[in-house]
């Protein structure tokens, strides 16, 4: 490369020009003289480029360097150098304002000069390079794919933007948006109902505290159109303002998902809930065969009387309740589907929460999930009634149809030059009306006129047939001339028995104007990138890295200094490598952005689902520079669609699964259909094709004419009470046959509660509604017969309760149906022998009929009637009925006996004087007899009085003693204490005064002390009859208490007495005072041992005997005298020695038993032993 | 500074005041009272009171009213009752409520009161 710069000298004077040429040229510079300002402009214009020129300031020819240098500079970018031979102050800063690469003095010699040239050169380059980065920069700001915007953070105004910001806001130029704020380009009020202006200036403020937010926007472009941007904001200050930086990103489809999502979610929802004769499930089997319910209807709870939640958690509460012999069916089932991934439906019998068996139809369809699960959807229906009455309904074609045709593409035919057939957004494509372009135009009218001979050419080779098929774009002509891009896929057909061709056509204006764009951009991202949420890079033509943005870096986990200079084989493995470099390639040699999408995993670990758009990137002059790439993080996005195709197959399956139409229409009288399924040709007879949009008849027209007004009466009802409505009526089918259906549906509404649509689902009915019919119209023949029947007939129930009679039987009894259904014949005032009834009784059991029996009866009026009665048992819907008929023969029979009684009447007469004195005899002997009873029972009753008087006595005997007890308690307690208190005070006395004779009194003071002691226990005795110590009862072990009680008298018992005791199988708690108890048992045991003299025993015997505990406690001692046995009970009564008994023992004893309402009684043979039995009742805490 | 230790016994029957004078005299300094209104004033105007022995029936208020009105204002005192009843639901009512430290059957032993009460004072 030649080095050699080029060097203007401008100098009017030969001389020295020439000598400053030689000089310059010896350090290599080829120096070109201008001695003229023209020369010099020439020079420089020339095609020799200058490098660099000297400028002498004070020219002699009268042109002024100055001036000169003025003109170039203004249109040229050189460096510039003044010589001069006077500088001076004035000239200095003239010179100065035009170039800063110096002056020099012509004097200062030779090396001087040359520095002075080499490092204006030198400066010069830097400078180019800066500017350079500069533009780079400006340009990629500029054509960024990323809609960048920057505000004033006082004003909050734009006040700059890039080109994809103008795009992505909807304007053509960047003026139109600057100066404005991003309130104005937004809708007034933001989805959260605040304003937009006051919620901008908020988030501005937070990134100005916080410097650097994300949030979601919603804007509006100047169509009209709305649109969400996810705006990343950064607050910055350059040159001393605050500013911040706009990122946007429109998320319009992301939020488009989402909400379909939710509308599929709650389309579900509201299908689940319409659905109430059956219940929708989803459940996954594991590989290992495990079952799990994933979803429910709310229906469950009605079906099997638990919730979804239960029943997810816990999956045998449903299959537990599949009748066992069943199961083996719906298994094999289930297995058969799951190997070719088809519906299979079956029966089986289901036990519902009453406990009662019903029929379910199980319809379901397997998928395979990713984990290699199966995944069943499926409905149950209850299809009980159905079986009832007749065979299964039809069932519908399962595969549902994809009943949204692709609308957004045109469709045509064209015959003879002629479009014959043309969709509706063919017409919408070019503005036309259907009318407007059949038979009329033809495809040259629509074709910009330049692209004519393309286009008619391809059609031409269609019709020859040189080709199938073809694709191919071309440019358009609306009716409104606008001209728009459109893509074409194009085939040969026969149209009415003649050659045309038919295709599909396709606006992608849009499409060709956003390349049109991109092949604008020649952009390296730089500048602004780093901070983008996205990775950025650039790759050149051999996938060695030019650049790259912090986030890309974060992938390879290294910075980007790290990756420049670099391939992708550095950093993954030769795989995922080879995979780039075939997606970059591609990229390359599209022309245009590429999109795809993969899965990465990061340096860090974590993985993004990345969705990639690559862009080969072009210098000025064509060349290709490389690829530059932007990958976005959209797994959240994957997610939320992945859920949403997951919920439009499952609806798929469900509708699919449906014996009946499923619709979703319009609330109109013609019942405008926007959607109906396949089950509809089952129903109707017509398609879904048919009946959506009315297109062959709308399905308010096969509604039966007198019905109409029932239906939609029904269905607004509904909608006004926002309650599902059900009915049946009848259509005529697509046969011109009248059906009966059944339908259930509901109104679907908007969040505001604007009614959208009606959903619901239809099925035929009427083979049900035919055997209802024949069955009342058989019920109405059998009714008529009866009611012209001239006698009585019955039908009851087997309690002979009336559930049905005729018309003769009303009328002959005076009676309403109203008053005799549900009655027995005595209960409507009839009198019955109880003999004749027994005997009605014994002849229906063995014989179950009775054939003209005579009956006579009395009627409510009194009045005596015979009946010849004649009953049968029949089977009346399926329950034994009693059939009855009763003819009166009350007159014939009042004839006949009349004359009976004429002829027997001498005969009777003396009968009934014998039978009279007879029965007065009878009589006066049952008096007789009943007198003597009497006395008997008087005689018992006045020895229960007895005892009950004594018991009285007793208890009155116990309870004044206590209330007297307590009383003197005190009274006694005190003066005894004065003698204990005198006591102690005497022997301290004498122990300190009198010592010599402690000894002597040391007896007397023993004396007096037993003696309070032994007042005082008398006196704590006496006031256990006053119940102070009562304590809450508790539950008490009865059987240790008697245990307790043997220990303390162990010393009594030993060597001496042997105690039998059978109590061990007795209930152990009885509720009480334990201490009371313990109180009883004891003194009983203590008198049982102290009655036996030398050696004996006690027996000890408890059991329970109707809800009472007798424990009898009997001794072989020496028995009671019978005239003290009375007196045991009493207090104070003793048989024993001075100081061993109070006699107060078995009185308290007797107390203690009393209040817990048992009893104590005592036998005894004197010298032979006694008997204790105590009763007590269980569970019963006594007096509380 | 060897104090001896002020005691008050409260009992309508004079007979059994006396009989503390005699008994305990030599050990504390007994102040007795005929009532519990009497006892209350006692209290007020000798603040060295630290034990009181009180008897449970007495006319005007009973032992228990008397200590209830009596702990109110004198927390620090020790107060036991000494009854001619066995144990009512008053007074083990009192024992929960920590009213008294103990309580006496009458006859009690004037020895083991006075070891009960030695103690309280450690």
């Amino acid at each position: 490369m030649c080095d050699e710069k080029n060097i203007l000298l401008v100098e009017d004077e030969i001389a020295i020009a020439q000598n400053q040429k030689v000089l310059l040229g010896k350090y290599g510079f080829n120096v070109i003289v201008a001695k003229t300002e023209e020369e010099a402009v020439q020079a420089v214009e020339g095609t020799r480029k200058i490098n660099l020129i000297l400028m002498n300031v004070a020219l002699s020819n009268g042109m002024d360097g100055i001036l000169t240098a003025k003109t170039i500079l203004e249109k040229f970018d050189i460096p510039l150098i003044f010589i001069s031979a006077r500088p001076d102050a004035n000239i200095l800063e003239k010179t100065e304002r035009l170039t800063s690469y110096g002056y020099i003095d012509k004097n200062s010699g030779e090396t001087a000069l040359v520095a002075a040239i080499k490092m204006a050169l030198r400066l010069f380059e830097s400078k180019m390079k800066k500017l350079e980065t500069l533009s780079l920069r400006e340009s990629a700001y500029e054509n960024s794919m990323v809609p960048i915007v920057v505000i004033d953070c006082k004003a909050y105004a734009i006040i700059d933007c890039n080109k994809a910001a103008v795009k992505i806001y909807g304007y053509a130029a960047k003026d139109e948006i600057t100066g404005r704020t991003p309130a104005e380009l937004s809708p007034p009020f933001q989805y959260d109902g605040t304003s937009s202006s006051e919620k901008i200036k908020y988030y501005v403020e937070k990134a100005l505290s916080e410097e650097q937010i994300i949030f979601e926007w919603l804007y509006q472009r100047p169509n009209g159109s709305l649109w969400d941007a996810e705006v990343q904001l950064k607050s910055f200050i350059d040159k001393g303002n605050q500013l911040a930086q706009f990122t946007l990103a429109d998320i319009s489809d992301r939020k488009k998902t989402e909400l379909s999502l939710y509308d599929s979610e709650s389309r579900i929802k509201s299908f689940s809930n319409n659905f109430t004769s059956g219940m929708i499930y989803q459940i996954v089997m594991k590989p290992d065969g495990a079952r799990k319910f994933t979803y429910l209807s709310d229906s469950v709870q009605l079906l099997y009387g638990v919730s979804p939640e239960e029943a997810i958690a816990d999956e045998t509460l449903i299959y537990g309740r599949i009748y066992k012999d069943d199961i083996p069916g719906l298994t094999r089932a289930e297995e058969e589907a799951v190997k070719t991934f088809s519906t299979f439906k079956v029966e089986a019998r289901v036990k519902d929460p009453v406990g009662k068996i019903r029929w379910s139809s199980f319809v379901s369809t397997p998928r395979l999930l990713n984990d290699g699960s199966i995944c069943f959807d499926g409905i149950e229906f209850v299809i009980t009634e159905r079986k009832n009455t007749e065979e299964a309904l039809l069932e519908s074609e399962t595969k549902y149809r994809n009943v949204v045709e692709n609308s957004i593409v045109g469709v045509y035919i064209i015959q003879s030059g002629l479009f014959r057939y043309v969709n509706k957004q063919f017409c919408k494509m070019f503005g036309y009306t259907y009318d407007e372009i059949i038979n009329k135009l033809g495809p040259m009218d629509i074709t910009y006129p330049d692209d004519r001979t393309v286009v008619n050419g391809n059609i031409m080779r269609r019709i020859n047939g040189e080709v199938e098929f073809m694709e191919y774009e071309f440019r358009a002509v609306r009716k409104d001339n606008r001209v728009i891009s459109v893509r074409v896929l194009g085939s040969y057909m026969v149209h009415q028995g003649n050659p045309a061709i038919t295709g599909t056509i396709t606006d992608i204006t849009e499409q060709k104007q956003a390349e049109e764009g991109l092949k604008k951009s020649e952009a390296l991202l730089r500048t602004l990138i780093d901070i983008l949420p996205d990775l950025v890079w650039l790759k050149d033509s051999d996938g060695v890295y030019l650049k790259c943005n912090q986030r890309f870096g974060e992938m390879f986990g290294a910075k980007e200094n790290m990756i420049v200079g670099k391939t992708d084989y550095d950093f993954v493995d030769r795989e995922k490598a080879d995979f780039f470099r075939e997606k970059d390639r591609a990229a390359a040699t599209a022309g245009g952005p590429t999109i795809n999408e993969e899965e990465v995993t990061f340096k860090d670990g974590h993985n993004e689902i990345l969705e990639t758009i690559k862009t080969p990137i072009y210098a000025a002059d064509g060349k290709l520079i490389g690829v530059l790439g932007i990958s976005r993080d959209i797994t959240e996005r994957k997610k939320t669609e992945e859920k949403l195709r997951e919920n439009q197959r499952f609806l798929t399956t469900l509708i699919g699964n449906f014996p009946g139409m499923v619709y979703r229409c319009q609330n109109n009288e013609e019942w405008t259909m926007d959607f109906v399924s396949e089950g509809s040709i089952a129903v109707t007879g017509y398609s879904p094709e048919q009946l959506m949009n009315s297109k062959v008849i709308s399905y308010g027209n096969l509604v039966y004419p007198e019905d109409r007004q029932m239906v939609w009466n029904v269905v607004q009802s509904g909608i006004l009470n926002a309650r599902p409505f059900r009915m049946e009526y009848r259509i005529i089918d697509a046969l011109g046959k009248e059906k009966w259906v059944w339908e259930q549906g509901c109104g679907v509404r908007q969040d505001s509660g604007e009614l959208l649509w009606l959903e619901g689902f239809i099925s035929d009915i009427t083979e049900r509604k035919h055997a209802e019919e024949a069955l009342k119209e058989s019920e109405e023949l059998f009714k008529n017969i009866l009611d012209y029947a001239p006698y009585s007939i019955i039908l009851t129930d087997m309690d002979y309760r009336y559930k049905l009679a005729n018309k003769a039987f009303y009328s002959l009894n005076n009676l309403s149906e109203a008053e005799t259904i549900g009655k027995t014949t005595e209960e409507l005032g009839f009198v019955v022998e109880p003999e004749i009834s027994k005997f009605l009784a014994t002849q229906m059991d063995e014989n179950g009929k009775i054939e003209n029996l005579e009956m006579p009866l009395v009627d409510k009026n009194g009045r005596k009637i015979v009946f010849l009665y004649s009953s049968l048992v029949i089977q009346w819907k399926n329950q034994p009925m009693i059939l009855i008929s009763n003819v009166d023969i009350t007159e014939k029979k009042m004839i006949e006996s009349e004359l009976e009684k004429y002829r027997d009447r001498l005969e009777l007469l003396v009968k009934e004087r014998t039978e009279e004195l007879a029965a007065a005899n009878e009589e006066l002997q049952t008096i007789n007899e009943e007198l003597m009873e009497q006395r008997e029972e008087l005689r018992t009753t006045l020895d229960k009085l007895k005892a009950a008087q004594k018991r009285v006595v007793q208890s009155e005997k116990m309870a004044s003693l206590g209330i007297f007890a307590a009383g003197i308690a005190h009274e006694i307690n005190n003066p005894l204490n004065f003698i204990n208190g005198g006591v102690y005070g005497l022997e301290r006395y004498f122990r300190e005064n009198l010592s010599g004779h402690i000894d002597n009194v040391a007896l007397l003071i023993k004396a007096i002390n037993v003696g309070v002691k032994r007042a005082a226990e008398i006196v704590a005795s006496l006031s256990n009859y006053s119940g102070r110590y009562d304590l809450p009862p508790t539950n008490c072990n009865i059987r240790s208490i008697i245990d307790n009680c043997l220990v303390i008298l162990d010393d009594q018992l030993k060597n001496r007495i042997s105690v039998k005791k059978n109590y061990t199988d007795i209930p152990a708690a009885l509720i009480g005072n334990e201490r009371k108890f313990h109180q009883a048992f004891y003194n009983i045991l203590s008198n049982a041992e102290q009655s036996i003299a030398g050696k004996g025993e006690i027996d000890i015997d408890a059991k329970v005997i109707d809800k009472e505990l007798i424990i009898t406690i009997k001794d072989s001692g020496c028995g009671i005298s019978p005239e003290n046995l009375p007196k045991i009970f009493d207090p104070f009564f003793t048989t024993k020695d001075p100081g061993k008994g109070t006699g107060l023992g078995l009185s308290i004893t007797y107390n203690i038993i009393e209040e817990y309402k048992g009893t104590l009684e005592y036998e005894t043979k004197l010298n032979k032993g006694t008997k204790a039995i105590i009763k007590l009742p269980i569970n019963n805490s006594g007096k509380q | 500074m060897n104090k001896k230790t002020t005691l008050l016994c409260v009992d309508d029957e004079p007979m059994n005041l006396d009989l503390f004078e005699i008994n305990f005299g030599a050990k504390y300094d007994v102040i007795t009272a005929e009532s519990g209104s009497e006892g209350l004033d006692k209290l007020k105007v000798t603040p060295e009171i630290k034990i009181v022995l009180t008897d449970m029936k007495m006319p005007g208020m009973n032992g228990i009213e008397f200590i209830k009105i009596a702990k109110s204002e004198f927390p620090n005192v020790i107060f036991y009752i000494l009854t001619g009843y066995s144990i009512t639901e008053e007074i083990s009512d009192a024992l929960n409520d920590k009213l008294i430290e103990k309580y006496f059957s009458k006859p009690y032993n004037m020895g083991d009161l006075e070891a009960v009460i030695d103690e309280a004072l450690k």
